[in-house]
């Protein structure tokens, strides 16, 4: 059975500025007996703070909390992309880790073409590339377009295509930012069923989004984080309430309750 | 700390062969791609490796003393050694900023870049090898069976450019001017190593080509097309180069594996 278990996690990401980027200015600075060229530099920004949580099959977690509280940091951590500073993480199961759209796809390439890679990426099986090669040209409704380069794709069409090829994984975990909504909206209801089904397939989903409503529909925990705290964690309706009635409190959060998701979290970069 | 660091680095190979498939469709999509975008593709890279060794042929042929065959033969063999020596490392060095998409949303292991890049320059090189070998026939040269020795100095210096490429692409990441540096101490050894000079018996510094780990690396490649096998003395330094540069691999798995993408 999967699981993920995290126990006091904490990260650190380096902030650089110009110089702590140059060999030179490094090499020189050690040379000439300043502190160490680790320090210099670059300034550390705690991401994640002693989080510890654990999640067994079945359960669905949602995390909210305003920008910059650590979401897309912990997201990309269970991914596997980053590794805790200190304490443990335990994970148990085949991660699918669906972060961005379309990486992988080739402007130059048809839409057929550009449907093995991204999903290899994500580490698909042969039997699932087969499928979703069966699958995608009528799911999408592109018809011949599937065999034209990507570039030629109206927006909607793009939106379709990577939508279909993202969620053509199956994993025992889910790893989802904030990116569930596309599309026109006669596209919305097929894409959220499909979303749907994809979650009840895998044991273990974690999404973040700043859409409570989504999260209330299809979360069963929920996790708040405020600067790389956990906040609190538990029952889904139960903490939804506290952090709407905690962002309502604090005004200069206010832009989370119009449910603006653009999804423009702190990242790694 | 280092056992850690070495499975790390082991996970890291293990990872990028089992998903095999991932480099194997970028490396052939580079080379794809650069077909439908022209009808020759990586043959014009070739096109212009053939006019670049015809040109300096004809200039520097009489100023090294030897026939214009002779010299264009010993130029040819050594540009399609250097250019792929050159263009692993280069872009080995690149390799992680080429790949930042990838690695800021999927668990993209380091071999996994260092395998695409590789594929990729394996087939230039083979592209290359076709035009410069067809070049040579057509001034009359023939080759000896040695010269499928060749393919041993080839599979040498692309273990040279996978370990390459994952010692130096994360540490390139870290400090943005090491690319630069590279680029030009690669353009001081082209001149230092016996490319466009052959090298004369008494006639210049024996230690610029016999320190010279290009130099060893370019003869595996060189010595058999031009019909000798390469000597005891080439495949030791080669193989050595190859050993400590995977040994700087190691170090660079274990130290960066889980940094690399704080750094991009």
């Amino acid at each position: 059975m999967a699981h993920i278990k995290l126990k006091k996690v904490s990260f650190w990401y380096p902030v650089y500025d110009m110089t702590g980027r140059s060999l030179k200015v490094a090499a020189m600075r050690r040379l000439r007996g300043g502190q160490g060229a680790g320090g210099a530099g670059a300034v550390g920004v705690q991401a994640l703070a002693n989080i510890t949580w654990e999640l067994r099959a079945g359960q669905r977690l949602g995390l909210v909390g305003r920008n910059g509280a650590g979401k897309s940091t912990l997201l990309r951590m269970l991914a596997g992309l980053i590794a805790p500073d200190t304490g443990s993480l335990d994970i148990e199961g085949r991660v699918v880790p669906l972060i961005a759209k379309g990486l992988g796809i080739h402007p130059e390439l048809s839409g057929l073409q550009n449907i093995e890679l991204p999903m290899r990426l994500l580490g698909a099986t042969n039997a699932e590339i087969a499928a979703a090669r069966a699958d995608i040209p009528s799911w999408t409704g592109l018809g011949d377009f599937i065999h034209l380069p990507v570039r030629t794709y109206s927006d909607g069409m793009r939106a379709r295509l990577l939508f279909a090829i993202c969620t053509s994984v199956r994993g025992d975990i889910l790893i989802l930012d904030e990116w569930l909504g596309a599309g026109d909206s006669d596209f919305v209801e097929k894409a959220q069923q499909r979303m749907t089904e994809l979650m009840e397939s895998s044991q273990i989903a974690v999404l973040s989004s700043h859409a409570l409503d989504l999260i209330r529909r299809l979360c069963n925990v929920v996790c708040w984080m405020d600067k790389g705290r956990v906040v609190m964690v538990g029952e889904a309706n139960l903490v939804l309430d506290a952090y709407m009635r905690g962002i309502r409190d604090a005004p200069d959060n206010s832009v989370e309750r119009g449910l603006i998701g653009d999804g423009a979290d702190m990242d790694l970069r | 700390m280092l056992t850690g660091g070495l499975n790390g680095a082991a996970d890291d190979l293990r990872r990028g062969l089992t998903h095999w498939r991932v480099w194997w469709i970028l490396g052939l999509q580079d080379i794809e791609l650069r077909y439908r975008r022209s009808l020759l593709g990586p043959f014009w890279i070739s096109a212009s490796l053939v006019f670049l060794m015809l040109t300096l042929g004809y200039v520097y042929g009489p100023i090294q003393g030897a026939s214009f065959v002779t010299y264009v033969h010993f130029l040819g063999a050594g540009l399609l050694a250097w250019n792929l020596i050159s263009g692993l490392i280069n872009e080995g060095a690149g390799g992680v900023l080429e790949h930042e998409a990838y690695l800021h949303n999927v668990p993209l292991p380091l071999s996994t870049i260092a395998f695409r890049i590789v594929l990729r320059n394996a087939l230039i090189f083979l592209h290359n090898l076709i035009a410069v070998i067809v070049t040579l026939l057509f001034f009359g040269i023939r080759f000896s069976p040695i010269a499928a020795l060749s393919l041993i100095g080839l599979a040498l210096i692309l273990v040279f450019g996978f370990c390459a490429s994952i010692a130096l692409g994360p540490f390139s990441t870290r400090y943005r001017d090491v690319r630069q540096v590279i680029a030009s101490v690669l353009q001081v050894a082209f001149f230092l190593t016996p490319i466009i000079w052959i090298p004369v018996e008494g006639l210049h510094r024996p230690e610029i080509a016999d320190l010279n780990p290009f130099y060893h690396m370019v003869e595996t490649v060189r010595a058999p097309l031009r019909g000798a096998a390469p000597s005891a003395v080439n495949w030791m330094v080669a193989g050595a180069t190859c050993a400590i540069t995977g040994l700087a691999a190691l170090v660079s798995l274990a130290v960066t594996r889980h940094r690399v993408a704080l750094w991009l």
